[in-house]
Parts: structure tokens; sequence; C-alpha cells
């Protein structure tokens, strides 16, 4: 026992935890060999993120054993983790805003390279070895989701923890640059790291896990190894049942325009261009999918839309009406639902409960309102439907949202967009950290309301996303629209290239 | 990668341009100030005395507001300022009646120190609200003043219930030859030559050398917040505890160190309102400045330099009300003055409405100089808080506290 024990980096053994209402974990027993990759999956609240909270500190176990190195060990909080050589990277962003990219990095880990130039050469060779291209003195605050995750990742990578969890780091992140990260999940695995790997993309998984371990409602259900299991084993055992196949379907393209972009432009105030020149149109009953590396104007995109950003140049027009000077909720009310990039920090207040985040951006209308009062019953039974049609596990509509597992945060958010029969939907990454499962649900909501006339904007940085849903994909580099492909006949290899600005550059 | 990325050369640049800013601003404070002199030939208003008064006023509330620095800077709302100032006037003034005036002013930043423990108690270990615990200690201060005083002051020599006079003051210091001559040159009044040479005049003459020490506490507070691991530990409390628990940073502990030091800063200030500002300690000696404090450090925009500025902006102020009418009257031209500049800057960004605004503010004042000869004094008292006001109306998107300021935070609960 003792001598297989100090090959294992972790053990968990018959780990056990409680919420109010809900059993996040039961009798899970994992073991996890040094030097390899622990692929963790299973489907949305299978108490994956809780596990790793445990192991790193931030919850206590109310019944178990954390073996490290074969050593039993308590762990009070994260310190305690961290000096046991555990860093992690969480399922959301634990940044802060008003600090620089190289401030977020170094804090806690200032005796590594103090907190100045040292520090600020070893953040800019490391951003420039994983090609993220991060400026270390540059607010987190102006940055989207994309570089948010790179920050997150270069955290632990640059504590050089020996056991790194990382908690669905690839869920905004293009092909590319998941690849340029396993590179170095292999790299550190060479070098005696221990990798616990959370994702919902079964490819990853296969493509660099060891080991894999599935959990379903709490629990370890299975192992597997990936020589030797398919994605859609995989899928099985998580779910518990058989996936449903996607019915493929032909096109509801109308003709009556929707959305126009006519000739948009926005410049900051310090005069950069963020988006230069772009046109659109999307019909009623067509999903317009944007690709591109996160950080390109997705952002600024989405937010000119939806009237958070002003356009500098150009028009926006829904329908017939011009739009361009509209507010926020002008724009909401006249039916553009809005699925943000990050459900923290634009989409959720985490300390209420569910019916009143059904309530958010719908505040005037039915049936979560009556005049200028709130409706709350009727709030509430349409929270109720949300989660029996978006299949949210939640114990009931009065739970703080907090409470809820990221995925299922992610569901409620989509079911409240898709509420009261948008015309638009402007939809960036809607199904970050959704389970296969629910995925293909929340696809298929989305086409069944595109067959209704819906018109949606998709913004993703999964391919198989976009080329699945969409029916015309632009891409988008530098805040221009540099490439146009039908999704019939274009491959991810295709789309990557133009997204890197290979496409540019050839021309 | 993405559409930003700022060369390191380019920030040094945008740092430099910064300082730039700032150096600006102080010429052109100098000179409108001398025009107004020169224009209305009221001298007082920056005259060596004026301005060694302005100074004496500006530390209390620049220390006040460097406690509010520290504590928010960690997330704390530290309301109680003011309560810990009194407790810093009493702590002076019992130091340094048994012992000499230095460890009169540790014995205030003790007694400050004190309340801000309290405070840190309070809404770090029990989750209290900040405002609710900072009301709370300007009331237990101010009555434990009180009580603190008739207790040990009443049979004291120069002591009685509310009081404890003749005190011994820090040392002052004169550089001699320079001090004369610049007040000299300061009598000449001649333009800009004279404003300056009144500054120098202030500054060699009889300068307290809690005056001096006041300044480098602001500069070391602003290197250990900006430039220390420890600052960087603490300001990621104020901005995001959660994600500064996640790499093991002890948030309590820090905000704990923030609050008290935050404390021991306005007990500073308060042992320089006993021991500097005036000769002795009363009861009701701080008279607000807590507050002003808290105020300078809004404006401030939760900055060393900003809080600098609103500090003197308000302790020049205050100085003027007690001095000389015309002054304050002339002071009305000056404020028409700077109001005008910032609408013009304004409008130099097309922010056409808000120049406006300001612009038509400014003729107001004008007017008001032209059409009077002189201002009842309660005005002039309102200045600063008018001038704050316009500041946060028209500036407010730029002001930036700390994310977490003012947040109770539990451990463990929001990761
Ligand atoms: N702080 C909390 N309070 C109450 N319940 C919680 C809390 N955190 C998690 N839970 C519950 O525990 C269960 C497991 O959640 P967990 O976040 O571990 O799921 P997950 O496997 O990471 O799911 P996902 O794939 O969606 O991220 C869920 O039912 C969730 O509602
Ligand atoms: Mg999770």
């Amino acid at each position: 026992m003792a001598d297989t024990a100090t090959t294992h980096a972790v053990v968990l053994r018959d780990i056990g935890k409680r919420f109010p209402g809900v059993v996040a974990n039961h009798d899970v027993d994992i073991t996890i060999r040094t030097g390899t990759v622990h692929a963790l999956i299973g489907e949305n609240g299978a108490g994956k993120s809780t596990l790793m909270k445990i192991l790193y500190g931030v919850q206590r176990p109310d019944e178990g054993a954390i073996i490290l190195g074969g050593q039993e060990v308590q762990l009070h909080s994260p310190t305690d983790a961290i000096a046991h050589g555990i860093g992690m990277v969480f399922q959301h962003f634990m940044l802060a805003d008003n600090l620089t990219v190289l401030e977020n990095v170094v804090l806690g880990a200032e005796k590594l390279h103090g907190i100045g130039d040292a520090a600020r050469k070893t953040v800019a060779e490391l951003s420039d070895r994983y090609g993220f291209g991060l400026d270390p003195d540059q607010l987190v605050e102006e940055l989207g989701v994309g570089d948010r995750q790179r920050i997150e990742i270069l955290k632990v990578l640059y504590r050089g923890a020996k056991t790194i969890i990382l908690d669905e780091p690839t869920a905004v992140l293009v092909p590319q640059e998941v690849d340029a990260l396993f590179e170095n999940l292999r790299v550190l695995k060479e070098e005696d790291h221990t990798i616990l790997f959370i994702s919902h993309k079964l490819d990853e998984v296969l493509a660099i896990a060891d080991d894999i371990t599935v959990m379903r409602r709490g629990t370890t259900v299975g192992q597997a190894r990936p020589g030797s299991v398919t994605k859609h084993e995989l899928a099985e055992m998580m779910v518990g049942s058989e996936l449903p196949t996607p019915a493929k379907e032909g096109s509801t393209v109308t003709d009556e325009v929707q959305l126009e972009l006519a000739n948009v432009s926005v410049v900051d105030p310090r005069g950069r261009s963020l988006l230069t020149d772009i046109s659109i149109t999307i019909h009623r009953g067509e999903v317009l999918g944007i690709a591109g590396v996160e950080g390109n104007g997705q952002a600024e995109l989405v937010e000119t839309i939806m009237g958070i950003r002003k356009a500098t140049y150009g028009q926006v027009r829904l329908g017939d009406v011009d739009i361009t000077s509209w507010e926020t909720r002008g724009r909401r009310e006249a039916g553009i639902g809005y699925i943000p990039e990050d459900r923290h920090r634009h989409g959720l207040l985490l300390d209420s409960p569910l019916w009143e985040n059904r309530i958010l951006g719908h505040q005037t209308r039915r049936p979560v309102a009556k005049g200028m009062w709130i409706d709350r019953s009727g709030a509430r039974e349409d929270t109720d439907r949300i989660i029996e049609q978006y299949d949210v596990r939640t114990p009931s509509t009065d739970t703080l949202c907090r409470a809820l597992s990221g995925g299922n945060q992610q569901k409620l958010v989509v079911g409240r967009e898709m509420s009261g029969a948008p015309a638009l939907l402007i939809a960036s990454h809607p199904t970050r950290g959704v389970d296969v499962g629910a995925q293909a649900a929340i696809w298929e909501h989305i086409k069944r309301a595109r067959k209704d006339g819906l018109a949606v904007l998709l913004v993703s940085a999964d391919l198989d996303e976009l080329i699945g849903l969409s029916d015309r994909i632009e891409v988008l580099h530098r805040g221009r629209l540099v490439a146009e492909f039908d999704p019939r006949d274009v491959t991810p290899q295709d789309l990557g290239a133009a997204m890197t600005g290979a496409h540019e550059d050839a021309s | 990668m993405s559409t930003t990325t700022a060369t390191p050369q380019a920030r040094m640049m945008r740092a430099r341009k910064f300082s730039h800013a700032w150096l600006l601003i102080t010429v052109l404070v100098i000179v409108a100030l001398s025009a107004v002199r020169v224009i209305t030939g009221v001298h007082e208003i920056d005259s060596t005395g004026t301005l060694r008064a302005a100074a004496i006023a500006t530390c209390p509330i620049l220390m006040a507001a460097l406690g509010g620095l520290w504590s928010e800077r960690a997330g704390v709302v530290n309301i109680g300022l003011e309560g810990q100032m009194i407790l810093g006037t009493w702590g002076a003034a019992y130091f340094t009646y048994y012992y000499d005036p230095w460890i009169g002013v540790l014995g205030a930043a003790l007694m400050g120190a004190l309340g801000g423990l309290l405070h840190a108690v309070a809404t770090v270990t029990f989750g209290v609200d900040h405002i609710v615990s900072g009301v709370a200690i300007n009331i237990i201060g101010l009555g434990a003043a009180e009580f603190l005083a008739e207790a040990y002051f009443k049979n004291l020599e120069g002591g009685g219930v509310k009081q404890l006079t003749g005190l011994a003051s820090p040392t002052e210091m004169t550089i001699p030859g320079v001090s004369d001559a610049a007040a000299d040159i300061a009598t000449q009044h001649w333009f800009v030559v004279s404003d300056l040479a009144a500054v120098v005049a202030a500054l060699t003459s009889r300068l307290s050398l809690l005056t001096v020490l006041v300044p480098v506490l602001v500069v070391a507070s602003a290197w250990i917040l900006w430039r220390t691991a420890f600052g960087l530990r603490l300001r990621s409390c104020g901005e995001n505890p959660a994600a500064a628990e996640s790499l093991g940073v002890h948030v309590y502990r820090h905000k704990y160190i923030a609050v008290i030091v935050s404390g021991a800063m306005a007990g500073i200030g308060g042992g320089y309102l006993a021991l500097v500002a005036s000769s002795g300690f009363t009861t009701g000696q701080t008279g607000g400045r807590g507050f002003i404090g808290l105020a300078a450090m809004i404006f401030g925009n939760w900055r060393p330099g900003g809080i600098v500025g609103g500090s003197l902006m308000f302790g020049y102020t205050d100085s003027l009300t007690l001095r000389s009418t015309d002054a304050v009257h002339a002071l009305l031209l000056l404020v028409g003055i700077g109001l005008a500049v910032y609408a013009l800057w304004r409008l130099r960004q097309g922010r056409v409405a808000s120049a406006g605004v300001l612009g038509a503010i400014s003729v107001g004042f004008f007017a008001w100089f032209l059409l009077t000869d002189s201002v009842p004094r309660e005005f002039t008292g309102m200045t600063p808080y008018v001038a704050t006001l316009l500041v946060l109306a028209f500036a407010a998107q730029r002001l930036r506290m700390p994310a977490a300021d003012g947040l109770r935070y539990r451990r463990g609960e929001s990761i």
C-alpha cells in the first residue's frame, strides 16, 4: 500500500459533501497517478467542481479522506492546498478587474519573482510561449472572456504547481489555443506534474487524458482509458442513457430582414478602432455564426447590437426600425434576447434567487411584471417552466443562483433569454459549460425557435457548434469581417486558418 | 492576439504624461492664484501667513484621508475616521503631558489604532455593516474622549473637564537666511515670483517636524500600497477578496492590518490638531475633519496624489475663512477661472453639454465677484463642498472606488 501510494499524487476516498437540499458528493473514490492527465467528466451538477474545491481547500468535505503523496491531509483553506503544491483554475473567473494582468498573475506568489520588472518579464515570456498575447500592464477590466481565461491559466502556470486542477479551462478557447495549451500540459506531464482536467468537450478529453473518471449524481460511476472507449460511449456513461441524435433539417431562412448593420464602426475614447466597417444582415429564421479568436471584436459587436456600446459610425436596424440610438432596455423590449459571454459578470445576480434572476431584463414585461409591479407568482411559475424545459437542476426556485453548478446557471440564462418569443437572439457562447446532453437540448430549442422565425447571431469558440447550427458563418479578425463561409462545405481547418488571419495574409 | 496590445514604452509614455499633467496643474494653479492676487490687490490670498495656516489646516485632513485610503483599499469603508481622530487628540494630550510630544504622537496613533481595531472586529470578524459600525465608532470616540478628559485631565495643571492646555509642541525648525529672504520677496507683491517666495517662506520658517512627517507618511503609504507584495495583497482584498483568498492571501488578516493602520493615521491627524494646530486638547476640536478627510479621499479618486490635492483644497479654503473676508471675495474669481478652464478642457474632449453647464456656473461666479464686495463667511466654508459636488457630478464616470469596497466578506462563501 505504502509504495503504490507514493506514485499516486492524489487519492480521494469516500468523499461526501452535502449542501442544503442537495448531496453534491457522496462516496467519491478517485486515484490519480503522478505525472498523468486525469480527466473528470460528468453531466451538469454531477459534483465535479465541488470535488475539486474540496481538493483545493475551498470547501471542507463532510466525510472522507484526502491523501496527497501517500499522506492523509486536512485542507482548511487554499493556503494549505497551495502549500501542498496544488494550483487551480476555477470554472468561473477569479480576477480583480481593477488590477492589471501582471498583478492578478503574481498575487499570492510574489515570492517567486517579486511584483516588479522581473515578474513582468516572466509573465510576458510565459504569455508569448503559450501564444496568449497578453499585455502584463493592461487592466483586466478591459479584457473579454478569452483573455480572462488565458490569465487564469497563466496564473497556475506561473506558480509552477505540482498538481494542477483545470476546471473547464477550454470552454471559450478556440481549437488552436486548446492545442497550444495541450502541448504545454504534455510538457508539464513529462516534468512529473499531475493534471486534473474537467471538460464537457469529449474530443478534448480523449485527446489529452491518460485516465478518465466519470461522475454522475454526486458520485463516481466509471473509469475509462482513452484508447478503449469512444466519444459516444463516454457520453452515455455520463448521462446514463443514449444521446439523442440531432435531426438533420432543411433551411428555414426567409427573405425578411430581421437585423441589419450598415457600415458600423466603433472607435474607443483613445481613438483605437475596435470595429471597422461591419455590414451584416440576418433574416428571420436564419442563424449567422461569427467565428474568431476571442478579443477580435466579438464583444464589441455584440455590445453594439445590444446598445451597451454606441456605434461611432453606421446604423443598426431591427426589422425596418432604426435603433442606432436606442437604449438597451428599449432594444430588449423590442424583442432582442441576449446570452452574454460571461454569465457571472453580465447574466446573473449570484446572491439572488432564481425567480428574481428570471425577471432581469424582462422587468417591464409579462409574465414577470404587471404594469409597474413585479409579479412574483408569475415569475416563480415561469421559472418553474424554464427549470422543466431546460432541465435546470436545482432544489427550488428560491435557491440562490450561486448554489447552482456552472452549467445549470448557463441553462437558466439561456431559458430566460429564450422566453417571451424573442425576434432576435444574440448568443455569445450559449452552451459554455453545459454537458453534451443539455447542449443538444439547447440546440434543439434554438432550432425550433428558428423554424418559427427567430433570427440568431451566434458567437462561439466551438467550431462544431458554429458549423452545426449556422446558416452562414462570418469570420471576425481585428475588428473586421475578413471571410464568409457556407457551413455545409467548410472544414474546421479552413475556419481556423481564417480566424488567425492566415486568410488575410494570403490575399 | 487581442486588438489592444500596448507596448511597455507606450505605458511609460502614458505614465510620464500623467506626471506632466500634475506639474501642469500645479503651475496653472500658482499662475491663476497670482493673477487673481494682482488683479484684486488682495495679497492675503497667498501671503506667507495664509500659506502657513493652509499647511497646518491641510495636515489633519490629509492624515484622515490617508487613513481612509488604507482602509478602503482593503475594502472596508471607514466612516469612523472622525471618532478615531478624536481618540487621537486625547491620546496626544495624555502622552505629551506625561512624556514628550513625540511619545504624544505615538499615543495618538495608538488611540486611533484602537478605534481602528474596534472597527475591524465589528466589520471583518462579525460582518457588521461598515457604515453602522463607523457611526458607532464616531459616537464612542466622542464619548470616550470626553469621559477620559474628565477622568484624567481635571486635576492637572492647565487641565479641565474638557481641555488640557499648555502642551509642548514637536520641534519646529527655521532655515535661517532662506526664510527671511523669501519672506522679504513675498512682500514685494511681484507677479508669480512673490507667490513662489511665499511658498518657500511658509515652508522654511517655524515648520513643525510633525508637518514634515505627514508628506513622508503619504509617500511611504503610496510606496507600500503600490510597490510591495504586501500592498498588492491588501489592495486585492478591496478588489476581489474571493480571488485573493483563492490564491492563498489571508484576507481577514490584511483587512485587520489595513483598518488598524487607518485608525492610526486618523489618530495622528487628531494628534496634529492638539499639538501643532493648537496648543492643547479640547473636546470637539476635530470639528468634522474626519468626514472632510473622507470627502478628500473620494475627491482624490482613492489615489495618493489625488487625496493630497483634495486635502490641500479643503485645507486652503478652511484657513482662508478664518483670516480675511476680502480674500474670500477674491476667491470667487479664482473659482470662476478654475471652472472656466475645466469647461474649456471638457469642450476640447468634445463633451459639449457638461462644458456648457460648467461654463454657465463659471460665469455665475464671475458675476458674483463683480457685483458684490464681500461674501458672507458661511459661504466660503461651503466652497470646498460645492467643488467636490461639482467634481463628483462631472467626473463620476472616472472615479473608481475599489470594487469590493464596503461589501461584507465571509471566507469561503463566495467561491
Ligand atoms: N455553494 C453551494 N451551495 C449549495 N449547493 C451547491 C453549492 N455549490 C454546489 N452546489 C450544488 O452541488 C451540486 C454539484 O455542483 P457542482 O458545481 O459540483 O457541479 P459540476 O459537476 O461542476 O457541474 P457543471 O458541469 O455544471 O459545472 C449541484 O447540485 C449544485 O447545485
Ligand atoms: Mg462545475
